[in-house]
Parts: structure tokens; C-alpha cells; sequence
């Protein structure tokens, strides 16, 4: 065995050398240029006051033509005639050792009162209801039993029913059930006067009167005076469609609670508008006489700053005729509220900007008690509403209004090391505005605790339209706005500290003049995130 | 003994540290002087048709790829381009003493190896959006059908018989496979909207890779086959030819993750309303890679070894002529790698000097110009050797050393 020992020595060396230069390998590190979509969308007043209604259409410019209806109720909700049992029984005063096949014996008008408090109804048409009866034979023979409600009238026909009931026993009387539907009918509730005639003056009066024939196939049988005859008649489920009477000083008050949530996003500014009307108007189509009180409005901006509508129409009951007519001749009466700078604060309620608007009112019934004769009618289309409506050009001007939104970053563990690795990130931003306002952006990163780690505001503006360029197709004034926004590496490198992104915009139109918004105006936003990222490999 | 030993360690360091292997062009007779003949080898060779050689050097020495070399290779891609590594280490001992099967021409072989085999066939799209991002996309679309990986690393230990004549020789080796790693996209796509508001990412494609913590991820079984055969070229001399297979075999991988990838992602805008009335924003990029709908399964693989065949006209150390020039062709059982042709003048500048040089056409990329020197001593050869020392797109270094005792 013979090894070259020189050429070992220099191997050797190759070898050193060879192990030294492998150890120095570093990591292979490349830029890509990466984007991403992040937010297209279109702005446009529909989106941001979905309880307006806006006429694009009357003219070149928006107008508000805002109608909330308050209260709408009808004959159903006046009254509820509660669920009422009455009963009418009969015992013989003299026994009868054998009553023969078909004889009659009891017949005889009962009168019962229904219990509604407060209420005088004189007559009542029925849309829908029923009468369970139930009813009991004492003697030892089957009988039929014959039920009349005087003054309960359909086509001109007097309810009335026969059924017939198995023979029973003064222990064990038999029963039947039997359901009477008093859809179409029409109920006289004042009653009998003691002549027999109708009592002109009653009121809440049912009567009914019960007839027992026995068997005529059956056998005779003794009646004692121990049997009760009974009946049992629960009025239920009853809805009116007419009702007559004095229906009492109800009361209906509420207040009324609506939203604009953007405006809770106002963290600084103010606008001023032109004059805006909001009328309240109120219709009656009831033959009653009421009273309206707007007895609050007001508003609650985003500073928690509460600004009330302050007025002489607000807190002052308001008469509202009856209507006229009946029937399909019935016309509603109609009370209007106007409140204008003329009469109210109006201006600055709205200049508040506030997103939580709230409105009270009560409505009485017969404010003058019974003074109108017991006459109030209400009829199947009878109601009594209550709509708030504006109508105004919509324009503002608008001095550094700011509005904040915060957006969470939940950013996964993965995105976080990928996001550290960008050395570059851009949000590019393309809008195309034809609302006559500018807005510039700023961006605030906060922590886990809401402490602001980095700010970036000096971003370019979205321009107002008023700067760009008429296009007669969409017939609005449109300004192209692209801006970028760069996050620092400072910004980046924090990311996975940052938890939330607060997003502020702030608007202004031209100092002094209140801009009108054109009909169909938008804010057209595109952006897209692009980054540089440092890749490596080990 | 020691000394040996420390010898073939240190050039092994050596050839790993460097990754590198051997071309045989020689009919060496000189060494068969002595019983016993221990050759290492060494080959690392990357070749592309396109990727710049500055950038596949980043990824084996490390440093920064700038535009400039991101561009240059950008330049020179076509639809379709082929990229491959051939990184290997021999070592062959060779007994001419013993008589196998009783036959005096019949001596032993064993031999030894580590193989590393990467191919890549890719498209221009790939290959610029790995490295410069999607955003050079926007408005456009980057297609990645057709592209295809495939990488296989093993060891091999191996014996057999020689004939002490001719040199040819047969050994069965046993393979044991470290990674193995292979994929093909049958149709995939990345629509970037042209207002950047829009991505579709569409991937229908398979993969596999080896997926044990174990040292060996399978084993297997191949056959090299060196089989050398002379004609005569005139009264005196003869012209000496070789067929090499080696690696010519199959492994078993025993837990192969399988994958397939099916479908289509879309990443769109959020809408402002989005942002207003959500409680956070990025919470969920699961969904993206859902939209694949990927299968994984778990299972055995049989696993191809890329086997080279090559044919060769040889030189002969033992020739009066100064100048013989050398030819021949070498292929892969590799779907990127095309058969590459080669041809070439060996110069003998003295008894024991040579130099050569040589071009090649094929492979992983195309026309390429090589040199190699060799050196011979009593009992000691010594080739150095690259098949690509001008091309922008590939680098070769070969070394081979052989000792007689």
C-alpha cells in the first residue's frame, strides 16, 4: 500500500478551505411584489340612511322626502271585548207528577251584562266570534232545548238555536255541548226596557231567553222541584267591525325611539344646514273626537349632547275632529303640525347631528268625557294614525366632520409572520367622488390596551367633485382621487402588537355655502393592499 | 490504515462540502497494475435552460438575488423551461485479485454512493411569480399548467464482479431512499382583476412526498451495469466503447403523503359595511385555502430511481495518438431532463497529463462547453473535470480519484 503524501497535504488544504467557505453559506433572501384586494365598494346615501326616503327624480339634487308613520290604529285596537259567561238556569216552582211527550215548559228573556270597563257600546256588528253553550237536562226523558238571543240579528233573523239533549236525572243531569258562530251578526246591547220596547238608554245588555220541550217521541215523566234546568253560554273570541257607543277617554301614548348609527361615528366638526320642516300630521277616521300632544322631541348626538325641539305646538294638546260620514262614505278628518324655524329651534335640533332620535305623544279619547251623546262610531276602516314627514333639499355644509370607525385585527399567527417579513406595504386607493365634499383619511394602530402605537395622517385627500369634471352621461360632477398609503416598517413591525385600526374621516365642503347633494351621487372606492416582501430561504 | 481511512473521509468532507462526482471518459488501464483500485467521485452539476446560474448559486452558497439577476434569467425564459440538479458521491472498490466464480477475469466490486436528484419543469409564469410577486400580474393572468418537480435523494451499497480485462462490471445495489419528493400541476392559473380588486387562484394537481421521521424513508433495489467493448480501429488499435446504467431500480417509500388539489380559490374586496359592522377583519384565510379542497392520503409509494443510461466512445490512455476525440450520448429516467449529446478532443500534453474539452448538447439545458484535466501518477489519478464552464444557466464540477495499491 503506497499513499502520495504530498498530494494528501494538498488535499488537505482543499478540504480546510472547502469546510470554511460551506460555513459561511448565509440565507438566500429575494423582494417579490405582492397585492391583494382589499375594499371595493360604492357609497351612496341608500346605504348610509336606509330609513330615508330620497327623490332623485323632482330635480338635479337630492330631496329629502321622509314620511315615519308614529301610530296606526284601528277598531281592533280600541277594543277588547273580554271573553264573558253568562248562565241562565230554571227550576219549577210547583212539581209536575207527569209531564207528557211535547209539552214546553220554561220560556222566559234573561238579560246579562257584558263587563267592559269604561265603555257604553249600544251596538256592536261582529266581524267574528262564537258562543260555546252548554246545557243540562235534569229529567228522566230526552228533551230539546231551544235558545233565542233577542236583539242578536243576522238578515233581519233573530239568532236562535234548538238542540237536543239525552234524558238525565236531577243527580246526574245529562249534558250537551253545543257552538254557536256569531260571524255577520249584529248585536243591539241596550236591552228591554220594562214595557218590553228597546231601552233607548242601556247599554252593554245581551239578552237571551231559553225554551225546554220534552221528547214528543219520549215518555212522560215527573218534573220536580228540585231539577235545574241550566245553561251555559261563553262569548268568546269576539272582534268587532262596527261598534256604537261611548267608548270612553282612552288614552295612547308612547315614545318613539329611531336611529341614524352613522352619525354615533362623529367624533368632531359640525355641519350647517338650510331650514327643515317636519310636520306631524294626524288622521282620523273614527267618529270620535280626540286630542293630540307632542309631548317631546328630541335628539342625542354622538358627545352625548341631547338638544330638545323646543316649541309652542310641543306639550299643547292638539284637537283632532271626528270623521264624517259612514260607512263607504266614512272620511277621515286630518290635523297637520308644523314645525320650522318659524316656530321651533328647528335648525339647530338637526345641526346636533344626532343619531338617536326620540319622540313622544298622547292621543285621548273623547276629551270632553261624554258630552258627544254616547255617539262615537267606528267603522271596519277606521283608523287613527300618526306620520312625522319632512320634505327639503338635501345640503349641508360641512366644517371638519369626523367620523371614527374601529376595525378589529384578528390576524392570524401565520399572516403576522408573513406581515413581519414585508419590508414595504402600501394601500393604494382609488375613489371616485361625486359628492360635493372632500374627506381625508387618517389611521390610527392601537394595542391590546386601546393605546395608540402609531398614527399615519398624512395622506392625501379624496377630493370633492366640485374639482374634477362633469360627466353628462351620469350627469353628476366626478373627481378621481388616488392615494397611498404607506405603513412605515415601524408599523409593520408591530403588527402582531396591533388589535384594532381606528379609521377617521374627515369631511368639509367650500367654507360658507351650504352644498347641495346632486340625486344619485356615490363615493366609488377601490383599493388594494400591496406589499414587498423579503423572502428567505435557510 | 488510519491514514487511509482519514484520506477517504476527508475527500468524502470534501466532495459533500462541494457536492460533486465524476464523468468517466477514460479506458483506464494503467491502475490495473496493482490487486486493489479505490476510486471516489464526486459530481455536482445544475443546469437550466433559463435560470441564471448567479441565482441557483444564491440558493446553494446563500446571498441576495437582486433585479438585476431576476431579470436576466426572466429574459431568457421560454413557455416552458427545465432546471435540475445532479449532486453525487461514489466510492468504488475494485479487488482484482479474487477470482469470482471461479473465473480468473472475475474480480470484486463493491461500491458506495450517495445520490441527490431534483428536476423542475416549469413555465415563465412560475418562475416570475415566485420571484417578482403577483403584482406584475395585475390585468393579466399567470398560468402554471404542466409544471412538474420532482426530487429523490438515496443512498446506495453495493457488490459485484468486474471483468479485470475489459473493466466492464456488474454490481445489485441496495437502496436506501432519504427524501423523495414529486408533483405535477395538470392545470393550474392565478387571474389577477385588472383594478386589483379580484384574485382567482385555480389548482388541479397532485403530489407526493416521503413523510417519516425515520433516517430512511424506504428501501430498494438497483442494478449498475458499466459494460465496455472495443473495435478495431486498424491494425493496431482498437476503439473503445461503454454502456453504463446505473441506478437502474425501484424503492419502496413506505408513508407517502399523497395530495390532490382540486378547485378553485377567489379572493375578492371586502364592502365598507364589512369593515362598519364587523368585528375584525383577516380572522380567517382558511377559507382561501379550502377553496382548493385538498386530499391528503397516507400510503406506500413505489418510487423510480432516476436511472442514467450512457453511451460512450472512450479514450485510451494507452494510445500513441496525442489528440482522440470522444463522443456519445447520456439520458435519465426523468421526464425534464433531454438526452444530451456530447463530443470531444482529449489532448495528451504528457505521459501523465491530459487535458480535454468537450460540448453537450441537451440535459436540462443546451449547448454546453466543458474541459477536464486528468493527472496520473504511479499508483494515483487524479481528474478534474466540468461539463459547463461557460453557460450562464449551469455550473458542473466533476473530480474523480483513484488510487491503486
Amino acid at each position: 500500500m503506497k499513499i502520495v503524501t504530498p498530494c494528501f497535504k494538498v488535499l488537505t488544504l482543499l478540504i480546510f478551505i472547502s469546510i470554511i467557505s460551506s460555513c459561511k453559506k448565509e440565507a438566500t433572501r429575494w423582494n417579490t411584489d405582492w397585492s391583494i384586494p382589499f375594499v371595493t365598494d360604492t357609497i351612496s346615501l341608500f346605504n348610509l340612511h336606509n330609513d330615508s326616503t330620497l327623490d332623485n327624480f323632482t330635480s338635479s339634487n337630492y330631496l329629502v322626502n321622509m314620511e315615519r308613520e308614529l301610530l296606526d290604529v284601528s277598531l281592533k285596537d280600541f277594543f277588547l271585548i273580554p271573553d264573558t259567561t253568562i248562565s241562565q238556569s230554571f227550576s219549577p216552582s210547583i212539581g209536575i207528577g207527569s209531564v207528557p211527550p211535547g209539552f214546553t215548559f220554561y220560556n222566559e228573556v234573561e238579560a246579562h251584562e257584558l263587563s267592559i270597563p269604561n265603555v257604553q257600546l249600544k251596538k256592536i256588528i261582529v266581524s267574528s266570534g262564537q258562543i260555546d253553550l252548554k246545557v243540562f237536562n235534569p229529567i228522566g226523558t230526552s228533551a230539546y232545548y231551544t235558545i233565542q238571543m233577542p236583539g242578536v240579528v243576522k238578515n233581519g233573523v233573530t239568532l236562535e238555536h234548538t238542540f237536543f239533549i239525552n234524558a238525565g236525572s236531577s243527580v246526574n243531569p245529562a249534558v250537551a255541548n253545543e257552538q254557536i258562530v256569531l260571524d255577520g251578526f249584529s248585536l243591539d246591547l241596550r236591552g228591554e226596557d220594562i214595557t218590553g220596547s228597546v231601552n233607548i238608554s242601556g247599554f252593554n245588555t245581551l239578552q237571551t231567553s231559553l225554551s225546554i220541550m220534552s221528547d214528543p217521541n219520549g215518555e212522560a215523566v215527573p218534573i220536580a222541584t228540585s231539577d235545574v234546568f241550566e245553561v251555559e253560554a261563553k262569548i268568546q273570541n269576539l272582534s268587532i267591525d262596527y261598534a256604537q257607543g261611548y267608548f270612553g277617554e282612552q288614552i295612547f301614548s308612547d315614545t318613539t325611539t329611531f336611529n341614524i348609527p352613522v352619525l354615533n361615528q362623529i367624533v368632531s366638526g359640525n355641519i350647517d344646514l338650510d331650514e327643515v320642516p317636519i310636520d306631524i300630521q294626524i288622521t282620523n277616521g273614527t267618529k270620535i273626537p280626540f286630542s293630540t300632544e307632542i309631548t317631546l322631541l328630541e335628539n342625542t348626538n354622538s358627545f352625548y349632547e341631547t338638544v330638545s325641539l323646543n316649541s309652542a305646538l310641543i306639550g299643547n294638546p292638539q284637537l283632532i275632529a271626528p270623521a264624517t260620514g259612514a260607512w263607504s262614505t266614512l272620511t277621515e278628518s286630518s290635523h297637520l303640525i308644523g314645525l320650522d324655524n318659524s316656530n321651533s329651534n328647528m335648525t339647530g335640533y338637526l345641526e346636533n347631528l344626532g343619531h338617536s332620535h326620540s319622540l313622544g305623544f298622547e292621543v285621548k279619547m273623547n276629551p270632553f268625557g261624554s258630552a258627544t251623546g254616547s255617539f262615537n262610531e267606528i267603522f271596519p276602516n277606521s283608523r287613527l294614525k300618526i306620520k312625522l314627514k319632512t320634505e327639503f333639499p338635501l345640503g349641508l355644509e360641512s366644517n371638519g366632520l369626523t367620523i371614527v370607525d374601529t376595525v378589529s385585527l384578528n390576524l392570524s399567527n401565520e399572516i403576522i409572520k408573513d406581515l413581519v417579513r414585508v419590508e414595504e406595504a402600501v394601500l393604494n386607493i382609488t375613489a371616485v367622488n361625486s359628492f360635493p365634499i372632500s374627506g381625508t383619511l387618517s389611521l390610527r394602530f392601537l394595542d391590546v390596551g386601546g393605546n395608540v402605537l402609531h398614527t399615519v395622517s398624512d395622506i392625501e385627500t379624496i377630493e370633492s367633485s366640485l374639482m374634477g369634471f362633469m360627466d353628462s352621461e351620469e350627469n353628476l360632477m366626478k373627481k378621481e382621487s388616488v392615494i397611498e398609503i404607506g405603513l412605515s416598517n415601524e408599523v409593520l413591525n408591530d403588527f402582531d402588537l396591533i388589535k384594532d385600526v381606528v379609521l377617521m374621516a374627515e369631511l368639509n365642503t367650500a367654507p360658507g355655502v351650504i352644498q347641495n347633494i346632486p340625486s344619485n351621487a356615490y363615493l366609488f372606492l377601490r383599493s388594494f393592499l400591496k406589499f414587498k416582501t423579503l423572502n428567505s430561504t435557510p | 490504515m488510519m491514514r487511509i481511512i482519514n484520506s477517504i473521509l476527508a475527500v468524502l468532507i470534501c466532495v459533500l462540502a462541494h457536492s460533486q462526482s465524476m464523468l468517466p471518459l477514460v479506458q483506464d488501464t494503467n491502475i490495473n497494475a496493482c490487486n486493489h483500485e479505490l476510486s471516489l467521485s464526486g459530481v455536482v452539476d445544475f443546469q437550466s435552460t433559463s435560470i441564471g446560474k448567479d441565482i441557483t448559486k444564491s440558493f446553494i452558497y446563500g446571498g441576495f438575488i437582486d433585479d438585476a439577476m431576476k431579470l436576466s434569467s426572466s429574459n431568457r425564459h421560454d413557455e416552458i423551461n427545465r432546471f435540475g440538479i445532479d449532486l453525487n458521491t461514489e466510492v468504488v472498490y475494485k479487488n482484482h485479485k479474487v477470482n469470482l466464480f471461479k473465473d480468473s477475469l472475475k474480480g470484486l466490486l463493491i461500491k458506495g454512493g450517495v445520490f441527490s436528484f431534483s428536476s423542475l419543469i416549469y413555465s415563465k409564469d412560475l418562475f416570475d411569480m415566485a420571484f417578482y410577486g403577483n403584482d406584475m400580474f395585475t390585468g393579466d393572468t399567470a398560468y402554471f399548467t404542466g409544471s412538474q418537480f420532482n426530487s429523490v435523494s438515496f443512498q446506495k451499497i453495493g457488490i459485484g464482479w468486474l471483468n479485470k480485462k475489459s473493466k466492464s462490471s456488474f454490481s445489485l445495489n441496495f437502496i436506501g431512499v432519504n427524501n423523495y419528493l414529486n408533483g405535477v400541476i395538470n392545470e393550474s392559473y392565478l387571474y389577477n382583476s385588472q383594478d386589483a380588486d379580484s384574485l382567482e387562484f385555480l389548482l388541479s394537481g397532485e403530489g407526493m412526498r416521503s413523510n417519516n421521521s425515520s433516517y430512511y424513508k424506504g428501501f430498494g433495489l438497483a442494478i449498475d451495469m458499466d459494460y465496455r467493448f472495443k473495435m478495431k480501429k486498424n491494425e493496431k488499435e482498437f476503439v473503445h466503447f461503454q454502456l453504463v446504467m446505473r441506478n437502474l431500480g425501484f424503492a419502496y417509500s413506505f408513508n407517502t403523503e399523497n395530495y390532490i388539489a382540486n378547485g378553485v380559490a377567489t379572493v375578492g374586496s371586502y364592502q365598507i359595511n364589512d369593515l362598519i359592522n364587523s368585528e375584525s377583519i383577516f380572522s380567517n384565510p382558511e377559507e382561501v385555502s379550502e377553496g382548493l379542497s385538498d386530499t391528503i392520503i397516507t400510503k406506500g409509494s413505489l418510487v423510480m430511481l432516476p436511472a442514467m443510461f450512457q453511451f460512450t466512445k472512450l479514450v485510451d490512455y494507452n494510445s500513441l495518438n496525442q489528440f482522440q476525440g470522444f463522443f456519445g450520448f447520456r439520458g435519465y429516467l426523468n421526464n425534464a431532463y433531454v438526452p444530451m449529446l456530447f463530443g470531444g478532443l482529449d489532448f495528451k500534453a504528457a505521459k501523465w497529463c491530459r487535458f480535454g474539452a468537450q460540448a453537450s448538447y441537451g440535459g436540462f439545458s443546451q449547448l454546453r462547453w466543458g474541459m477536464y484535466s486528468s493527472f496520473n501518477f504511479k499508483n494515483f489519478n487524479l481528474g478534474i473535470a466540468s461539463e459547463n464552464l461557460f453557460s450562464k444557466t449551469g455550473e458542473s464540477i466533476l473530480i474523480k480519484l483513484s488510487c491503486a495499491f
